[in-house]
């Protein structure tokens, strides 16, 4: 397996993980299930995932896997092209059952190599994080043989109308009541200008700063406010207003 | 912009708005968006969720698999709601959503299930998600519930006449009630959106600021070129039945002067006879005129909508050249 693999997840998978562990039965310490999504060029792309119950003391495991094979099939009839690409955990830390578990994977799915992903749900660093795995064999050969849990770069993606949605639903953050209220499209306009605002208070504060000579002029700053001043189209004023008329109407 | 009449008609529940769960609506756009090409028209699926006293929460969603042969709806929606019940996943479905690209979704499919739905769950309502608008930068979302005429009017499964509609006094803008959407999220997902936020920093919603108008107002036109093009036959009744009208009242005059005349000159008036026109057949189904005129109604407001954003960033970019002989460089 190649070990320049790039997990790509999307932020749904994390919000339904994180769901999922806050509705876990009281019992159960941490939740897992499967990972479902496409492989690609040197990468995995990690689209969608459905929890699984299981339950695990110190001594033993036991996981539903026919309830698994079955909410597979139930999501291959949506999306027919998303697979089994691997697990999830929550935890801050792969333990012992996560090796049987993952041979289990890597067995059952019919995927190469399992990906293991981990989202620190009880957020031992004061953080979540959310981490990936791959299994390697290690061991000396003629030896007892293990596996061993290699990380591997995640990256989260998201295409542009994830990126509404998650924008819309940040600003829960805010409210006590922790629910928000979408705008109507012009005051969202309203929102987008002001941001735009801020932005060229924040060049001009600059400008000024570095004209008067408070503050180190940077190249690459100053290139890139040249090409941004020059990429505003030439136009008079009254072609512009002629070609503002014309759509007007 | 002129305001648009109020999509409302008798609103005898308590429920004020409908709050969906941040992983719903990520669910939902997820879905919809699925093929990546094209956002699929037809994409549909279950709301899962509670009633409260007066807000309906949706917690959590799934989608159905489109309609191929062999697929039995029902069989998967057991199914599904059987899974997730070990999950703790909540298994009352409050509703159902629908993505419609560019707003187009009032047809009497999704008037038929909305009101199998609601006959059912009586609080239960649909969702359109719209992922055109969406990817162009604003979130679009809207819930709706069909009012107790409109439920009335699809109850009898048989096709609209004049005198459904006459006597429930449904027109296209009191069929549907639209309710208020509000979005939720736990204490751990908003700890999960800090972490993202790092990752996506807060865009600044760039897509909003496209000046590209022309694709979306093209669109928009087909869409009401192939409504009209639906409505014709109801058109060319009341072009008819106007024209019926008008002959039938210039009829009558004629008659009336010359009895009138006949009078004056001592004749017997003429006998009132029966106007031999005969009665023009309306169109059996008057589908068309009111799901078609709401759907027209619609694309309207959305194009009013869209054009005043339009206008304002033209307007916008303006200013910018108007400003620049004023400043020049090196100041």
């Amino acid at each position: 397996m190649s070990l320049d693999l790039t997990v790509k997840v999307h932020p749904t998978v994390l919000f339904q993980i994180v769901d999922a562990y806050e509705r876990r039965s009281q019992d159960k310490a941490r939740i897992i299930g499967t990972l479902l999504g496409t492989y690609e060029k040197n990468g995995v792309e990690v689209t969608n995932c459905f929890c699984v119950p299981h339950a695990e003391t110190q001594e033993e495991l036991f996981i539903k896997m026919d309830f698994a094979s079955e909410m597979y099939e139930l999501h291959q009839q949506v999306a027919p092209l998303e697979m089994m690409v691997g697990w999830f955990a929550t935890g801050p830390e792969v333990t012992d059952h996560s090796v049987l578990i993952h041979t289990y994977y890597s067995k059952q799915a019919k995927c190469p190599t399992p990906i293991h992903l981990t989202l620190d749900t009880i957020m031992a660093n004061g953080r979540m994080s959310w981490k990936a795995y791959i299994s390697n064999p290690m061991g000396v050969p003629g030896g007892t043989g293990g596996t061993m849990f290699s990380p591997v770069p995640v990256e989260l993606v998201a295409h542009s109308a994830e990126l509404v949605g998650m924008n819309v639903a940040q600003n829960t953050k805010y409210s006590k009541t922790k629910t928000f209220e979408p705008e109507s499209d012009l005051s969202q306009f309203t929102g987008a200008v002001r941001n735009i605002e801020e932005m060229i208070d924040h060049l001009t504060a600059y400008v000024d700063g570095v004209l008067s000579g408070t503050t180190e002029p940077d190249a690459t700053v100053g290139r890139q406010l040249l090409d941004m001043v020059h990429s505003v189209p030439k136009m008079s004023q009254e072609q512009f207003d002629e070609m503002l008329n014309s759509n007007i109407k | 912009m002129a305001s648009r009449s109020r999509k409302g008609g008798d609103n005898d529940s308590h429920i004020t708005h409908v709050q969906i769960d941040g992983l719903a609506m990520m669910k939902i756009i997820k879905h919809c968006h699925q093929d990546a090409s094209t956002p699929a028209d037809d994409a549909q699926g279950v709301l899962l969720g509670l009633i409260m006293e007066n807000k309906l929460e949706v917690t959590n969603c799934f989608p159905f698999p489109r309609s191929i042969d062999g697929v039995d709806d029902d069989r998967y929606q057991l199914d599904m709601m059987r899974l997730l019940r070990p999950v703790n996943v909540d298994y009352l479905s409050v509703g159902w959503y629908q993505s419609a690209s560019s707003g187009n979704y009032i047809s009497r499919q999704l008037l038929e299930s909305q009101q199998q739905y609601q006959e059912s769950i009586e609080e239960s309502f649909v969702i359109i998600y719209d992922p055109v608008k969406t990817a162009a930068g604003a979130l679009s979302l809207k819930a709706y519930r069909l009012t107790k005429q409109a439920m009335e009017l699809v109850k009898d499964k048989g096709y609209f006449n004049f005198d459904m509609l006459r006597n429930l006094k449904v027109g296209h803008e009191n069929m549907f009630q639209e309710l208020k959407v509000v979005i939720r999220n736990s204490h751990l997902v908003n700890a999960l959106l800090s972490e993202l936020s790092e990752v996506f920093p807060e865009t600044l919603n760039l897509e909003a600021m496209d000046l590209g108008t022309a694709p979306v107002l093209q669109r928009h036109l087909r869409s009401i070129m192939d409504c009209t093009d639906e409505m014709s036959q109801f058109h060319q009744f009341q072009k008819q039945t106007v024209k019926q009208q008008l002959e039938k009242t210039r009829y009558q005059q004629r008659r009336n002067v010359e009895n009138a005349a006949r009078k004056a000159r001592g004749e017997p008036p003429l006998p009132d006879e029966d106007f031999n026109f005969k009665p023009i057949q309306p169109p059996r189904d008057l589908e068309p005129g009111v799901i078609v005129g709401g759907q027209m109604a619609i694309y309207c407001q959305q194009i009013n909508n869209f054009c005043s954003q339009a206008l304002a960033k033209l307007f916008l970019v303006d200013s910018l050249h108007q400003n620049a002989p004023q400043r020049p460089l090196g100041q």
